[in-house]
C-alpha cells in the first residue's frame, strides 16, 4: 500500500515531467517565442541589475552636468545626454524598472479580484450575482480604460502610486470578462456537476475545480498584458500624469525629449524605442505561451 | 516554423539594433534647414497685414478677470487706460488729457480727452469710467485687488471730468490706472446675462468673455476659445496709430516647440512666445531673419519657501538653502545672459535698492547656517518638497540643479512637477502649499511697492504670487506706510527699507532678474518696444506701435 | 432571435450601461482634492464671488441631490460651465467635437482601407516579400504606442523631409471657412474655398495616420488571416476547379465573407482610435476635445472632464451598438450569442 502511494506519485511526476518537456518543445519550435523571452529576461536581468550594469548609475536621480548636457549619442554615452547632462542610456536602463513594475504590480493587483469575480459570476450564471457583477463590468468598459485611468489619475495627485491604482481599477473587469466565458462554460461539465452531487462546498468548487482550468487562459492574458499595461503607463507619464522626476521613467523621458526636437531626437527617440522592445517581447513571449498552451479565449 | 517566422525575427533584430546602434550620430542634424515648403504659404503683397504671435492659453480678455501676459497683451490692445506707462516707469496722459490732485491727496480729478470713440462708434464718457471702476470692484477678479480698500467713490462730475476719491493717500495711484481698463457702459448693460449682481446680472461678465467693448486700437474679430485670438485694426483709434501696424493681430494659442519653430520657418508666425527653451531660442535665432529680442520684464524668478512649516520656519534653514543655490550655474548654463537677482526687486525697477546684501554660492555658508539652526543634525527628517511648473521645461532644469546641491551639504529635496492650476490650488492654504515653490513674478505696475505689496503683504499671503506666507506684521506696517506716501523720493526711501527687511528674513530665493524673450521676424517686423522696453506687463505688445513690412516677408519668402 | 428584438435588447443594455457610466463618472469627478471654485477664481477673488459660484454650480448641495441635477443637466445636453473657458461646456464641446470627428473619421477610412488593402496584398503574395514587409507593420502597430508612432511621423516627415505640417489643422495663413459643420475639410469644400480645403487636408495627415497606425494593422492581421483561413474551404476550391480567374474568386467569393471578422473589430479598433487621439492630438496640437479633455483633466476642471468622458462613452457605446447591428445583419449567428466583449 505504502509504496503503491510511491509509485504513483512518481509515475505523477513523471509525466508533469513529460508534459513539461512536451510544452517547452512546442514552445521552443518558435524561434520568436524564444526571442521573446530572451527579451524580457534581458529587460528584467538590465531592470535588477541596473546599478551595477547601467555606465552612470548616479544618473538616475538628482544629478546635474551641464557641460555635458544634450550631448548626442558617442562611445562615452552611448545614447546621448539629455538636456541636464544625465546619460540617457543609464536612465533607459533604470526606466524599465518602473516600467516592469507598473506592469507587474497593476496585472498583479487587478487580476486576483477580477478572476474571483468572473468565476463567482460564472458559477452562479443567470442569476442575480451573475447579472450584478456582469453589468458593472459593462460600465468600466463603456469606456476606454486609458481615458477612465487619465480621469481618476486627474482628481488624485500625480505619482507612481496613484497612476498604478488608477490603471489597476481599470484593468479587473477585463479578468472578470476572461474568467466568466470559461467559468460559466464549465458550469455544466460533468466533474462540476459530479463535485456538487458528492456535497462539495461552493468555494472547493470554484476554486479547486474551475480555477485550475482557467489557469492558462489567465497566464496567458496576464503575459500580454504586462505590454498593454506597460504602454498605458507610458502614455500616462507622457500627458504627464505618471511618475515624477528626477525618477527615470520612459514616457517621461519621451515627453520631455520632445521639446527638443528636432535637433537633440535622441532624447526622445531612444526612450521610445526602449517602450517598443519592452512590449515587443511581453507580446512575442504571450504569444508563444498561447500556441503552445493551446489557449483560444485570450 | 522558422520559415515563416524569419522576417519577424528580422524585424526583431532590426529592432535590437535600431536600439543599440541606431542612435548613433547621424547626418540628420544638418539637413533641418528649412526646405521650401510643400503647404500653400501666403507670399502675396496685397491683402490685410497680419501680425502673429504664439502665447500661451488661457488669455482672458475681460478687464475685470484677465491678469497674467497673455491676457494683459490682448487687454492692453483692446482697452484703452487713463494713463499710459513710460520705458523709464514715469507715465503720460492718454484718455485722461489731465488731472488735479487735491492738497491732502485723497481726491484725484481726471480730465478726459473729448472725442474717444469706443469699437461702436459711441463716444467714452466719464459715466464709462464710473461703469468700469465699478464693475472691476463687484466682479473682482483680476486687477481688482489692487485698488480693493483704498478708493471710497468714484464720481462723474460732467460728461468728460470723473473724481476718484481715497480713503486713505495712495502713493503709486497713478501708476495703477495703467490697470484700470474703460469699458463701454451701455454697451455691456445692453448684454447682461443672468448672474448674481441685482440689476446688473453677470455684469456682463458672459459677453465680455469673448467679445470686447473697448476703445483700444484693435478690436476683437474672432475669439476661438484654446485657439486663437483674433484682433483687427480699429481705424478711428483716438491715440498714434502707426500707418504700418498690422491689420489682424493674432495671437495663436500655443507654446508648443515644434510648431513655433516650423511657424517661424515659414514666416507665418512673426513673434514666439517667451515660454520657449535656451536651446530654442538658440534654433530660432539661427533662422536668417530672425533675433530673439530680450528685455528684463521688472519681474524675477523666485523660489518661495513656505516660512510657516518645518524646517524652513527657522531663518537659519532659509539661508542655508539661500547659500546652497548655484546662481552661477544659473545665469551662465541655463538662463545665459541674465544676472543674479539682488534682493526681492528687479534691478529695473524704479525703486529698487541697489544696496542689499546678495546671498551668493556658497556651501560652507549653508553648512554654517545649518549649524546654527534649530533643526541641526536631524535635516533627514525634514524633507523638503520643492514644486516646479510641469508646463516649462527650464524650470525642471533648476529643480534638478537644486536638489543635487541641496544634497551635497545634506538638505533633502524632493521636487514635484506640478501643473500650472494645481500649483494656485495648492498656494491657497499653509498646510498645502509644499515647501519650495519656483514662480516668476511680475510687478503689475511700474514700481517696487507693486511686487513687495504682491510677495510680502499679508493680505495677498496664499495667492501664487505668494507663497512664503511671510505673515510679518513689521514688514506689513512698512508695506502700508509706503502705500500712504505720496512723495515719490519718500516712499522710494521705505521700499528700500523694505528690501532690507525681506533680505534679513530670506523666504525667497532671489534667483536671477527675468529677462522677457521674445523671438521675432526682425528682417520685415520694426518692434520699437523691443528696443525700449516698459516695465508694466503687457504693454510693450502694443501692436500699434509695430510696424510690419508685407514686401520684405514677402521677399524672405521667395528665396 | 430577430434582429429587431436583437437592437431592442441592445439598447435596452446600452442605456444601462450609460447610467452606470454616469455614477462612475460623478464619482471621480467630485472626489476632487481641492476647491474647484477658488481655483477657477484665483486667490483674491472675495468670498461672496466664490459662494455664488458654488451656489451656481450645486456644489453646496448633498452629493445624491448634485448627481440628480447634473445627470438631468446631461440629459438636456447641459454640463454647467467650464471653469477653465468661463463658458457652458457643451459650447466648448460643439466647438472641439468636430475636430475631433473629423480626425477620427479619416484615421478610420485610412485604417479601414489601408489595413483590408495591406491584408489582400498579404494574401495575394502569401510569403512573399509583400507579405512580409505586412506582417512586421501589422506586429509593429500593436506594441508601440501611438505617441510613438506620432513622435517619429513628426521627425520623419515634418523635420526631416519637410513633406507635411505637423501642427494644427490649417496653415495660419489661410483664412479657414465660416464654421458650418465644424470640419474644416467639409466647410472648405461647401463654400469652395480649395486652398482652405488642400491646406486641412495636409494637416490632417499626419495625425490620421499616427491615430490609425493600431487599428491600421489589427485590420490587416485579421483580414489576413481570415482570408487565409477561407482560401482552404471547399467552396473557393470548387471555384478555383471550375477555372474561375484569381482575381474574380479574390474579389467575389472570398473578400466578402472574409469581411465579417473586420468589420466586427471596428468597435474595438474605434475605442483604441479614442484613447490615442489624447496623446496623438497633443503631439500634434491637435484643437480637438481630447486636447480639450487633457487640458480639462490637468486643470481639475470638473465639468468638463466628466463631459468629455461622457460624451465619448456615449460615442463608443453607439458605435458598438452600430457595429453590433451590422455584424449581427451580416451573420445571424451572432444573434444567439451573448453581447460581445471588447478589448483595447
Amino acid at each position: 500500500m505504502h509504496s503503491d502511494t510511491r509509485e504513483i506519485q512518481q509515475r505523477l511526476w513523471e509525466k508533469r515531467k513529460d508534459n513539461l518537456r512536451r510544452a517547452w518543445y512546442k514552445f521552443s519550435g518558435n524561434y520568436l517565442s524564444i526571442v521573446g523571452l530572451v527579451i524580457v529576461l534581458i529587460v528584467i536581468l538590465l531592470a535588477i541589475f541596473a546599478p551595477w550594469v547601467s555606465p552612470y548609475p548616479e544618473h538616475r536621480g538628482a544629478f546635474v552636468d551641464f557641460s555635458k548636457s544634450m550631448e548626442p549619442p558617442s562611445s562615452e554615452h552611448l545614447l546621448g545626454t539629455d538636456a541636464v547632462g544625465r546619460d540617457i542610456l543609464t536612465r533607459v536602463i533604470f526606466g524599465f524598472r518602473f516600467s516592469l513594475m507598473m506592469g507587474f504590480v497593476v496585472i498583479g493587483l487587478a487580476a486576483p479580484p477580477g478572476i474571483v469575480a468572473g468565476l463567482v459570476a460564472g458559477y452562479f450564471r443567470d442569476t442575480w450575482v451573475d447579472t450584478l457583477i456582469m453589468r458593472i463590468t459593462d460600465v468600466f468598459l463603456a469606456v476606454p480604460p486609458l481615458i477612465l485611468a487619465m480621469a481618476i489619475t486627474a482628481v488624485l495627485p500625480p505619482n507612481v502610486f496613484y497612476a498604478m491604482l488608477a490603471v489597476t481599477l481599470m484593468w479587473w473587469p477585463w479578468y472578470a470578462r476572461l474568467v466568466y466565458g470559461i467559468a460559466s462554460s464549465l458550469q455544466n461539465e460533468f466533474f462540476v456537476q459530479a463535485a456538487q452531487v458528492t456535497g462539495a462546498s461552493t468555494p472547493y468548487i470554484i476554486f479547486k475545480e474551475i480555477l485550475p482550468n482557467s489557469v492558462s487562459a489567465i497566464f496567458t492574458k496576464m503575459t500580454l498584458d504586462v505590454g498593454i499595461v506597460i504602454i498605458i503607463a507610458a502614455s500616462l507619464s507622457f500627458v504627464g500624469l505618471g511618475a515624477q522626476p528626477p525618477t527615470p521613467d520612459l514616457g517621461t523621458m519621451v515627453s520631455d525629449g520632445a521639446k527638443y526636437m528636432p535637433d537633440q531626437w535622441w532624447m526622445t527617440v531612444c526612450p521610445a524605442l526602449a517602450i517598443v522592445f519592452t512590449v515587443l517581447g511581453f507580446n512575442l513571449l504571450g504569444d508563444g505561451l498561447r500556441d503552445m498552451l493551446a489557449v483560444e479565449e485570450v | 516554423m522558422f520559415k515563416k517566422n524569419w522576417f519577424l525575427l528580422l524585424l526583431v533584430t532590426v529592432m535590437l539594433t535600431g536600439f543599440v546602434f541606431g542612435c548613433g550620430p547621424g547626418e540628420y542634424e544638418d539637413d533641418v534647414a528649412p526646405a521650401p515648403d510643400e503647404d500653400p504659404v501666403d507670399v502675396s503683397v496685397d491683402g490685410p497685414v497680419y501680425l502673429r504671435k504664439t502665447f500661451s492659453w488661457p488669455t482672458q480678455i475681460d478687464p475685470a478677470i484677465g491678469s497674467d501676459f497673455s491676457s494683459s497683451t490682448a487687454l492692453t490692445n483692446l482697452y484703452d487706460t487713463l494713463v499710459y506707462p513710460n520705458p523709464d516707469g514715469s507715465f503720460v496722459p492718454h484718455l485722461a488729457a489731465s488731472w488735479d490732485i487735491s492738497d491732502d491727496d485723497l481726491s484725484y480729478t481726471f480730465y478726459l480727452t473729448e472725442g474717444v470713440l469706443f469699437h461702436d462708434g459711441s463716444e467714452l464718457t466719464a459715466e464709462d469710467v464710473v461703469f468700469s471702476y465699478e464693475r472691476l470692484q463687484a466682479v473682482g477678479e483680476g486687477f481688482a485687488y489692487i485698488f480693493k480698500g483704498r478708493i471710497s467713490a468714484v464720481e462723474a462730475l460732467d460728461d468728460y471730468t470723473v473724481e476718484f476719491r481715497m480713503e486713505e493717500p495712495f502713493g503709486p495711484f497713478l501708476s495703477t490706472l495703467t490697470r484700470l481698463y474703460i469699458v463701454n457702459k451701455d454697451l455691456v448693460m445692453d448684454n447682461l446675462g443672468d448672474g448674481p449682481h441685482g440689476d446688473y446680472g453677470d455684469y456682463g461678465t458672459g459677453f465680455l468673455n469673448d467679445n470686447d467693448a473697448g476703445s483700444g486700437a484693435y478690436m476683437v474679430k474672432e475669439f476661438d476659445v484654446a485657439t486663437q485670438l483674433t484682433m483687427e485694426k480699429f481705424d478711428e483709434y483716438f491715440s498714434y496709430l502707426d500707418p504700418m501696424a498690422p491689420d489682424i493681430f493674432e495671437m495663436i494659442g500655443t507654446t508648443e516647440a515644434a510648431t513655433v519653430r516650423t511657424g517661424m520657418m515659414r514666416r507665418e508666425v512673426d513673434i514666439s512666445d517667451q515660454w520657449q527653451t535656451l536651446e530654442a531660442f538658440r534654433s530660432l535665432e539661427e533662422i536668417e531673419g530672425i533675433d530673439v529680442a530680450r528685455w528684463p520684464d521688472g519681474g524675477q524668478l523666485y523660489l518661495m519657501m513656505n516660512t510657516q512649516i518645518p524646517p524652513l520656519d527657522c531663518v537659519h534653514a532659509r539661508r542655508a538653502m539661500s547659500y546652497a543655490f548655484n546662481y552661477d550655474s544659473l545665469v551662465q548654463d541655463i538662463y545665459p545672459g541674465t544676472e543674479q537677482a539682488m534682493g526681492p526687486v528687479s534691478s529695473v525697477l524704479p525703486g529698487w535698492n541697489p544696496n542689499v546684501y546678495q546671498y551668493s554660492y556658497d556651501l560652507e555658508k549653508a553648512e554654517e547656517e545649518m549649524a546654527l539652526s534649530q533643526y541641526a543634525g536631524q535635516w533627514d527628517q525634514y524633507p523638503i518638497e520643492y514644486a516646479w511648473t510641469a508646463e516649462v521645461a527650464d524650470l525642471e532644469k533648476i529643480a534638478l540643479m537644486t536638489q543635487a546641491e541641496s544634497q551635497k551639504v545634506g538638505l533633502p529635496v524632493e521636487i514635484v512637477s506640478t501643473p500650472w492650476m494645481t500649483m494656485i490650488d495648492q498656494a491657497g492654504s499653509i498646510e498645502t502649499t509644499p515647501h519650495i515653490m519656483s514662480i516668476w513674478v511680475s510687478p503689475h505696475y511700474g514700481e517696487a511697492g507693486s511686487i513687495l505689496e504682491a510677495k510680502y503683504h499679508s493680505s495677498n499671503a496664499g495667492t501664487w504670487e505668494q507663497t512664503e506666507w511671510l505673515l510679518n506684521d513689521q514688514v506689513d506696517q512698512l508695506i502700508e506706510e509706503a502705500m500712504r506716501t505720496v512723495d515719490r523720493e519718500e516712499r522710494f526711501g521705505i521700499y528700500m527699507q523694505i528690501q532690507e527687511e525681506i533680505v534679513e528674513l530670506a523666504p525667497t530665493i532671489f534667483a536671477y532678474d527675468n529677462m522677457e524673450r521674445h523671438a521675432y521676424q526682425s528682417y520685415y517686423i520694426n518692434w520699437p518696444q523691443a528696443q525700449d522696453p516698459i516695465p508694466v506687463m503687457g504693454y510693450n505688445l502694443a501692436a500699434r506701435f509695430i510696424q510690419v513690412d508685407p514686401v520684405k516677408r514677402a521677399e524672405l519668402l521667395g528665396n | 432571435m430577430k434582429l429587431s428584438t436583437f437592437i431592442l435588447r441592445r439598447l435596452a443594455l446600452s442605456v444601462g450601461v450609460l447610467l452606470g457610466l454616469s455614477i462612475l463618472i460623478f464619482v471621480i469627478s467630485r472626489v476632487v482634492p481641492g476647491d474647484p471654485v477658488r481655483l477657477a477664481l484665483g486667490a483674491r477673488a472675495p468670498q461672496e464671488v466664490v459662494d455664488n459660484l458654488s451656489a451656481e454650480m450645486h456644489l453646496d448641495r448633498s452629493y445624491p441631490v448634485q448627481y440628480v441635477m447634473w445627470l438631468k443637466g446631461v440629459v438636456q445636453g447641459d454640463f454647467g460651465t467650464s471653469l477653465y473657458t468661463r463658458r457652458s461646456v457643451s459650447q466648448d464641446v460643439r466647438s472641439f467635437l468636430p475636430a475631433t470627428l473629423e480626425l477620427a473619421i479619416f484615421a478610420g477610412i485610412m485604417m479601414t482601407f489601408f489595413g483590408i488593402l495591406l491584408g489582400v496584398l498579404s494574401v495575394q503574395k502569401k510569403n512573399s516579400w509583400v507579405d512580409n514587409v505586412v506582417r512586421i507593420i501589422s506586429y509593429l502597430g500593436v506594441v508601440t504606442p501611438a505617441f510613438v508612432f506620432a513622435i517619429v511621423f513628426v521627425l520623419l516627415f515634418g523635420f526631416y523631409m519637410d513633406a507635411f505640417p505637423i501642427s494644427g489643422r490649417i496653415s495660419p495663413s489661410v483664412t479657414p471657412p465660416p464654421f458650418i459643420t465644424g470640419m474644416i475639410t467639409v466647410d472648405s469644400l461647401i463654400t469652395g474655398n480649395f486652398r482652405a480645403f488642400f491646406s486641412a487636408l495636409t494637416h490632417l495627415f499626419l495625425p490620421a495616420l499616427s491615430l490609425s497606425m493600431a487599428g491600421l494593422s489589427q485590420q490587416a492581421r485579421i483580414a489576413r488571416s481570415s482570408m487565409s483561413d477561407n482560401l482552404q474551404k471547399d467552396y473557393i476550391l470548387a471555384h478555383r476547379a471550375y477555372g474561375i480567374p484569381e482575381r474574380k474568386i479574390m474579389s467575389r467569393y472570398l473578400l466578402k465573407p472574409s469581411l465579417i471578422p473586420t468589420v466586427s473589430i471596428l468597435g474595438l479598433d474605434f475605442a483604441a482610435l479614442l484613447s490615442n487621439a489624447f496623446l496623438v492630438e497633443l503631439v500634434f496640437n491637435w484643437p480637438g476635445i481630447s486636447r480639450y479633455g487633457v487640458n480639462a483633466i490637468l486643470r481639475k476642471d470638473l465639468n468638463a472632464v466628466a463631459a468629455v468622458v461622457m460624451i465619448l462613452g456615449i460615442t463608443f457605446v453607439v458605435v458598438n451598438i452600430i457595429v453590433d447591428v451590422v455584424v449581427a445583419y451580416l451573420d445571424p449567428r451572432i444573434r444567439m450569442r451573448r453581447d460581445r466583449t471588447s478589448a483595447l
